[in-house]
């Protein structure tokens, strides 16, 4: 479930095509507690955004970057980035 | 904490695997043989751009000593499936179509059949006479024959923009702000363009592999790897089958720098072996390795940097197409999230291209990407520097990231030592000592995310008070040296009484590969969590032999202590050698998922010589400033950051595929590639910088990686310091230098963006 910009929820930043997906807001605040749930509500939103594929993108919460975090908790006012997965040597 | 609190971090102990390496006992991949071992070797296309018509074995099968030929008809079709496979997405239809060709092949090496056989000659006599009709097909060798209108199109589901076929797989887009706004902020604005060819990680050691396949259809698989769990998954999925029919057994590894991160023979051998009803053997020649196992991407980038004339960055635009290979997924998203990730920039648009060509698949090497994009970046930042009249680390440092500064991808740094490095450069003497005629000094910085995931780690503590410490996490750069320390430090015990051991895929749980700087930051987590575990057994057997509350005993130095002091302290051996009059074996094991991920930044300064005769580049000195966070063994942090700006140099100048018309490299070989060797260089200095990471109970960072980011500017900036030429396409081999400085003076001033 998404609602009204506020600083008690979960922010998503949207950069590039996500951005573009979600109808051009820098950020979209979602009523969340996990990871899943806010890919899921960012899916209900903008159905655009499954193209995007976020299951397979990282995630960074507060600014630490992780992989494979679909049940990671995403506090109250958390920072949340989609990136492209990486590949590191 | 400081680094003073500490009985074992940050000690130099002599590496557990030192001995065997150096007496020639360590056994790395093709060390293995079994009783009745076959010969496995590919059949690999010899053009680039093709399909296959068809495949006759009837001859190959003939030969005497052929025991099995296998083909695409032997592997299951996969469809289009993309799953995280350790830190990077992996298609796995891709990852089968490389592994074997099926309908085309893509590049000059790509394998189409694979036969086992008694002897190398009689599977090579099978080779040869093997049968394939290809219909051949034009090909593009790099990112600008395959965007061209007129291209041939690789494969016919790439449409990032949902129109037509092309050879653009992804578009990655990082906007922020208004960068029109931004430049016109801007006293001095500098675009331009930059190329970079393919390079190849240069590990010494050849893919190597043998696999042995029972009458129950499990297969043991002895391989050296960056991740054996990699491997068993990978090739289980590949071949359809499931994960427990297969158990690999790591060997050591003799190189690995990202490119093994995937497989290529192993499911070969696997099924050559299943149909054999025999062990079998394959090892790639160094031709093989060149030619069918993943170079880094090769590039074209543009790079345009406003400043203000006090030298704050006011907007950054950059534009990169890296080649994949022949398959999607190059490094381009990575190098967009680090081109401009030092500096805070609050203008600033990104786009990265994936562009398939026809040459191998590309495979991680090293902070994937990142040098690319830093090169570019770091050589037009000196020139803003140069610009303003600026010292190059002043410029850098004033629009230096900390901690709180949102980054040009995003997210927002938490406690980071970019600055501290800057520091620890600038006050070198490296940085403030006399150059002669035609040398000149660079500076550059890099930066990379480093990287958490699975890992595992079992520890057992013996009846005499040693230790055992199971992981499995290949070593490739001293880690088992780490793990001892670390759980040295837990325990309390000296590290010569711990044995570190890299186990096979049945005897730990899983752990993700040795890949993203991320070991001794990730596995020494479930190293030290495992030892945590111990201690708290260790303490309540002690409780139990004093009679007391396990509260009332407290752990130091290796032994029991009673709170009250009523009770002479118990050792760890003491308390091992009744453990089984107290409960039994002491073992423990961990398995986590790892977060606090602390990234990683590094400046370097460089001098050079050049000869202008001949354009020789010779590296004078080299000083590398990294933060470590927290350096567990000082001297392999120090090797990976001389090891990252080894290769560093290689790629800046001379490293580079080279291609004929017809597709075919032209130099798989380490003679004509020509990587950098002892005698090519000066010693590397090191100054560890520690900024410990909060996210790591020792602080650790990872420091693998990002050491190989900064060279290449670094070089190129330092040679235009000695011949006021800026070189903006690697390699900076002779011929090219010499060109450049031909043509400064002609009269002509570098490449201005297109």
């Amino acid at each position: 479930m998404l609602s009204v910009a506020n600083s008690t929820v979960p922010r998503v930043h949207l950069l590039g095509d996500l951005k573009r997906r979600c109808g051009g807001r820098k950020t979209v605040d979602v009523e969340a507690e996990t990871v899943s749930q806010v890919i899921a509500a960012l899916e209900a939103r903008f159905p655009d955004v499954r193209q995007a594929g976020l299951g397979h993108m990282s995630v960074a919460i507060d600014g630490e970057i992780m992989t494979n975090a679909d049940y990671v908790t995403v506090a109250p006012e958390a920072e949340i980035h989609f990136l492209p997965a990486l590949s590191g040597g | 904490m400081t680094s003073t609190s500490f009985k074992h971090i940050g000690q130099r102990s002599i590496r557990p695997d030192g001995l065997d390496k150096v007496t020639g006992k360590a056994r790395f991949g093709a060390d293995y043989y079994l009783p009745g071992m076959l010969v496995g070797v590919v059949v690999r296309s010899p053009h680039p751009h093709a399909t296959i018509k068809s495949i006759d074995t009837t001859a190959a099968r003939a030969i005497s000593g052929v025991k099995a030929v296998i083909t695409a008809q032997d592997f299951p079709e996969i469809s289009h499936e993309e799953a995280m496979s350790g830190e990077s997405v992996v298609d796995f239809r891709d990852l089968s179509h490389n592994v074997m060709a099926r309908d085309k092949v893509l590049y000059i090496g790509h394998p189409v059949a694979a036969i086992a056989a008694t002897s190398q000659q009689a599977a090579d006599a099978a080779a040869q006479a093997l049968q394939v009709v290809y219909e051949i097909h034009p090909h593009v060798l790099n990112v600008d024959e395959a965007m061209a209108s007129d291209a041939p199109i690789l494969h016919s589901d790439l449409d990032p923009d949902g129109g037509e076929p092309t050879n653009i797989a992804k578009r990655h887009v990082f906007n922020r702000g208004d960068t029109k706004q931004g430049f016109a902020r801007a006293d001095v604005v500098i675009e331009r363009e930059f190329t970079t060819k393919q390079v190849h990680q240069g590990y010494i050691e050849p893919h190597a592999v043998v696999a042995d396949t029972g009458e129950d259809g499990r297969s043991v698989v002895w391989c050296s790897s960056q991740g054996h769990f990699l491997v068993r998954d990978q090739t289980a999925k590949v071949l359809g089958w499931e994960r427990s029919r297969l158990k690999v057994i790591p060997a050591e590894i003799g190189g690995g720098f990202g490119g093994k991160t995937t497989i290529y023979l192993e499911p070969l051998a696997v099924l050559l072996s299943a149909k054999s009803g025999r062990p079998v053997k394959m090892v790639m020649s160094r031709d093989e390795v060149f030619m069918a196992t993943g170079p880094g991407p090769g590039s074209r980038v543009r790079v345009k940097i406003g400043a203000t004339s006090d030298g704050k960055i006011t907007a950054a635009e950059v534009w990169m197409a890296f080649d994949a290979g022949a398959f999607k997924g190059s490094p381009v998203g990575a190098a967009c999230q680090t081109v401009l990730a030092p500096y805070e920039i609050h203008d600033v648009s990104i786009t990265g291209l994936d562009v398939v060509i026809n040459t191998p698949k590309v495979a991680a090497y090293r902070a994937p990407g990142a040098p690319i994009g830093a090169f570019a970046a770091e050589s037009v930042l000196d020139e803003i520097a140069e610009a303003l009249s600026m010292d190059p680390i002043d410029l850098r440092y004033q629009n230096a990231v900390e901690e709180g500064s949102e980054s040009t991808y995003g997210p927002t740094f938490k406690l980071i030592g970019f600055k501290e490095t800057l520091e620890a450069i600038k006050e070198h003497p490296h940085y403030k000592a006399t150059l002669g005629p035609n040398q000149g000094r660079g500076v550059a910085c890099g930066f990379w995310f480093n990287a958490g995931l699975g890992s595992s780690a079992t520890v057992s503590i013996h009846e005499d008070g040693t230790a055992s410490v199971l992981t499995g996490s290949p070593d490739i750069g001293g880690s088992r040296a780490s793990m001892a320390l670390m759980a040295a430090e837990v325990l309390g015990i000296d590290e010569t009484r711990i044995r570190p051991s890299i186990v096979d895929t049945d005897s730990i749980g899983f752990t993700d590969v040795t890949g993203g700087s991320r070991v001794t930051f990730a596995t020494g987590m479930a190293v030290i969590e495992a030892c945590g575990e111990i201690v708290e057994d260790l303490r309540g057997r002690a409780a139990m032999i004093w009679g007391a509350e396990p509260d009332d005993v407290e752990w130091q130095s290796g032994q029991a202590q009673h709170s009250d002091g009523s009770k002479p302290p118990l050792s760890l051996a003491e308390i091992a050698g009744s453990a089984a009059k107290t409960g039994g074996p002491i073992a423990a094991t961990a398995s986590l998922t790892a977060r606090g991920v602390g990234p990683a930044f590094s400046t370097q300064v460089c001098d050079v010589e050049v000869d202008p005769d001949t354009g020789l580049v010779d590296i004078l000195r080299y000083t590398t400033a990294q933060d470590a966070g927290r350096a567990i063994h000082p001297s392999y942090v120090e090797g990976q950051m001389q090891g990252g700006v080894v290769q560093g140099i290689g790629w800046a100048l001379n490293e580079e595929y080279v291609y004929d018309d017809s597709g075919r490299m032209e130099n798989p070989m380490f003679l004509d590639y020509r990587m950098p060797v002892a005698s090519d260089l000066p010693m590397i200095d090191t100054v560890i910088v520690e900024v410990p990471n909060p996210g790591h109970p020792y602080g650790v960072r990872g420091v693998g990686e990002v050491g190989i980011v900064p060279p290449l500017a670094a070089i190129a900036n330092a040679i235009n310091g000695a011949t006021d030429v800026r070189l903006r396409d690697l390699p900076m081999s002779p011929p090219r230098v010499v060109d450049a400085l031909s043509s400064e003076l002609n009269g002509a001033t570098g490449t201005p963006a297109g």
